[in-house]
């Protein structure tokens, strides 16, 4: 009896001492895979507001009460993505960044994120997200961090200005019907955005075949793809207001004052409020091309902060947050689109026509890009369109200068 | 005795040195530490030293953009101060006239556009400028007709006028409130006697008033010179530097401190701006001793 005793107790330590050794072999090099343990303090920065802000709070608020030892702080940050560039700077941040993928390249170079390969395979992404969000989740073969929701801008109407029917089907029919609807109404206008941002003119550009910069640091302005992108944009002249930006066009929507609006997910809550009964469109068919207008797609992300001391427990709590069940609770009160990809085949998660307006919009899209060259690239493409949209310079020489101001910053970025 | 007297001198100072160390002089080193490093996005924490690079990518040719930033924004410090300095001295004499009535109101409404955040000053500006809908030229329109429109942002000269007469209605103040302190702090009898002896308005204002406001007005210009150097808000604000008329060009209203805002926190070029920021440091020094010198304030300090 005592002799069996004795040999279970070497058996049992024989056995723990292969347990932890098979688990630091598959963990890697840090200790922290083996050990998950559910307490302690998790920071989350965000710029998350009003009905976004509470529905993701209550998930974390579930999650402390399954687990009381753990406390979730949700800390709103205004200009998120300057603090956490400043914060990298000091050696500080905090366990979870929630923010869109296209800053995962900057910040892994600032080394304001790592990466949560240990905790996570690729399997589970897998199973799990859409694969537009894992891919974006993903810088240079690592995952940064679990994808949350995916967002696009589309074509949105005004249901009382325009019927579904008579919505362009194609880039050029977009332009001439832009420039009747105009004329034919004093003071309003067919479509509009804002057209001197690089982000609002990527569904022309790369639509057109065009693109702005590679993963490599190779720069497309000068390619026959942007420069039709360009052209198309410029020619929407004179059917929007010469001095259109981002406000101005969101107000001549919320005014009644535009049929249709270029506009991301983040728009439409107010656009209920002010009173449009709007419906979505997917964007027009490049007619030089014959392919569809290609949006960025963002993927917002809850990404690893990279002076994490609990990274374990922080993805954890991203692993939580993206789940079936959470995921398809969040969006039925945000409507955002889900990048869980089970969430999305939820029937009530379709049945929701923002949700569908803008799903089908995604499938059109390109990814943002996430490499840290894009950096290099927002300024001179927002110049080159600003000098091509006031008449300043041709296409041709708006994309020369531009192409060599891109290059230059990307040298001296390298 | 006297190595007592040092030590205590100098612990009755450390707070002070300290301080200043810590805010003034520590960063100026650090800055001039990062301006011979490649600090960069992507040699953000792990960045090597490479000597004068930065510096001479900075100057190497005259139609660098530091120049043309640079040019330009001495010519912006030219045109607003002299304005400042005589919107300044006319709302203070004016303030100071007996005939004026209401004083205090006038005061509080001439000081109104000082007391206002620059942010939400450049702002309200902003939409006033703006061709369509702001408020400049629907003014305008009602007498030139529905079609009409000045391009205040949109052109570069007008656009760099917009941000003179945006950063001047910032300003003056800081001037009319000097002045008015010094103005009231000139005796009465010096006036009186002037008129005794049969001086006119004319001669008494250049005989009396102007050598007396000289020692306000001499400081306070060259403080504001440096400031209005400085601008970032006003022109950021309105114009993000622009108009811009091609990529490789900086835009008309871009000042060097929008320049700098931009190279270093749009396209994280630490390293080339901090060597920006150190010939900027080095000119403004020069110039404020050179200043401070020819306008004999240090002397008259020291007297």
């Amino acid at each position: 009896m005592n002799g069996w005793k004795v040999s279970s107790k070497s058996v049992g330590v024989a056995l723990l001492a292969l347990v932890a050794m098979v688990a630091a072999a598959c963990g890697g090099t840090t200790e922290q895979s083996i050990t998950l343990k559910r307490s302690g303090t998790i920071t989350i920065w965000h710029g998350y507001e009003g009905t976004y802000l509470d529905t993701k709070k209550a998930i974390y608020d579930a999650y402390m009460k399954q687990y009381p030892d753990v406390t979730i702080n949700l800390v709103h940050k205004p200009n998120l993505t300057d603090v956490v560039t400043t914060a990298a700077g000091a050696g500080q941040g905090p366990d979870i960044v929630a923010w869109v993928d296209d800053q995962i390249g900057k910040w892994q170079k600032l080394e304001a994120i790592k990466p949560i390969d240990q905790f996570v395979n690729k399997d589970y992404m897998n199973s799990q997200f859409s694969q537009a969000a894992v891919d974006a989740a993903t810088f240079e073969g690592k995952i940064y961090g679990m994808p949350e929701s995916v967002e696009a801008i589309t074509l949105i109407y005004n249901k009382k200005l325009i019927s579904s029917g008579d919505i362009p089907k194609t880039s050029d029919a977009l332009v001439s019907w832009s420039k009747s609807y105009a004329s034919s109404h004093a003071g309003s206008y067919g479509v509009v955005w804002n057209p001197k941002d690089a982000y609002f003119q990527a569904p022309w550009i790369y639509g057109s075949g065009g693109f702005y910069v590679k993963a490599d640091g190779s720069v497309g302005l000068n390619t026959a793809g942007t420069k039709a992108g360009f052209s198309y944009v410029a020619s929407f002249k004179g059917a929007m207001p010469n001095q259109v930006d981002y406000g101005i066009a969101d107000t001549l929507f919320k005014e009644g004052k535009a049929a249709m609006i270029i506009n991301g997910p983040w728009s439409v809550a107010d656009y209920g409020k002010a009173g449009v009964d709007y419906g979505f469109a997917t964007l027009p068919v490049v007619a030089s091309s014959s392919k569809p207008a290609s949006p960025f797609v963002g993927v917002k992300t809850l990404m690893l902060g990279a002076y994490s001391t609990n990274a374990a427990l922080a993805v954890d709590i991203m692993k939580y947050f993206t789940n079936q069940a959470n995921q398809t609770t969040m969006v039925l009160a945000t409507r955002e689109i889900p990048a869980n990809k089970l969430a999305l085949a939820d029937s009530k998660v379709q049945a929701i026509p923002d949700i569908a307006g803008f799903g089908a919009q995604v499938k059109n899209g390109v990814p943002l890009p996430n490499t840290p060259f894009m950096s290099a690239l927002w300024d001179p493409v927002a110049k080159a369109l600003e000098a091509v949209w006031t008449g300043k310079q041709s296409v041709d020489a708006a994309l020369t200068d531009a192409q060599s101001a891109a290059e230059k910053n990307v040298a001296q970025l390298k | 005795m006297y190595r007592v007297r040092a030590l205590t001198t100098i612990a009755y100072l450390s707070p002070m040195i300290v301080g200043v160390g810590l805010i003034s002089l520590y960063p100026i080193a650090y800055n001039v530490f990062i301006s011979v490093t490649n600090q960069n996005l992507f040699h953000f924490r792990r960045y090597s030293f490479v000597g004068l690079a930065n510096y001479q990518s900075l100057l190497k040719t005259l139609d660098a953009d530091f120049f043309i930033v640079l040019a330009r924004t001495f010519l912006f410090v030219a045109i607003c101060i002299p304005l400042f300095l005589g919107l300044g001295l006319l709302a203070a004499l004016a303030l100071n006239h007996p005939a004026i009535r209401f004083k205090a109101f006038w005061r509080v409404a001439l000081i109104v556009p000082w007391a206002v955040p620059s942010y939400i000053t450049a702002l309200v500006w902003k939409f006033f400028f703006n061709g369509e809908f702001g408020t400049f030229n629907q003014l305008y329109r009602l007498v030139a007709g529905p079609q009409a429109g000045l391009p205040w942002l949109t052109d570069p000269n007008w656009a760099f006028g917009s941000i003179v007469l945006a950063n001047l209605w910032m300003s003056y103040p800081f001037f009319m409130v000097v002045i008015l302190g010094a103005l009231q702090s000139i005796p009465s009898e010096l006036y009186e006697a002037a008129a005794i002896d049969g001086a006119a308005a004319w001669s008494k204002f250049r005989r009396i008033t102007v050598p007396l406001l000289r020692p306000a007005i001499l400081p306070a210009t060259v403080l504001s010179a440096i400031l209005t150097f400085n601008t970032l808000n006003t022109a950021f604000l309105i114009t993000a530097g622009g108009p811009f008329t091609s990529a490789a060009k900086p835009g008309a209203t871009e000042l060097v401190m929008v320049y700098a805002f931009r190279e270093a926190f749009q396209l994280f070029n630490f390293g080339y701006i901090a060597a920006f920021a150190v010939v900027i440091f080095a000119m403004l020094f020069a110039v404020t001793l050179g200043s401070l010198r020819f306008t004999g304030l240090v002397r008259e300090e020291a007297r």
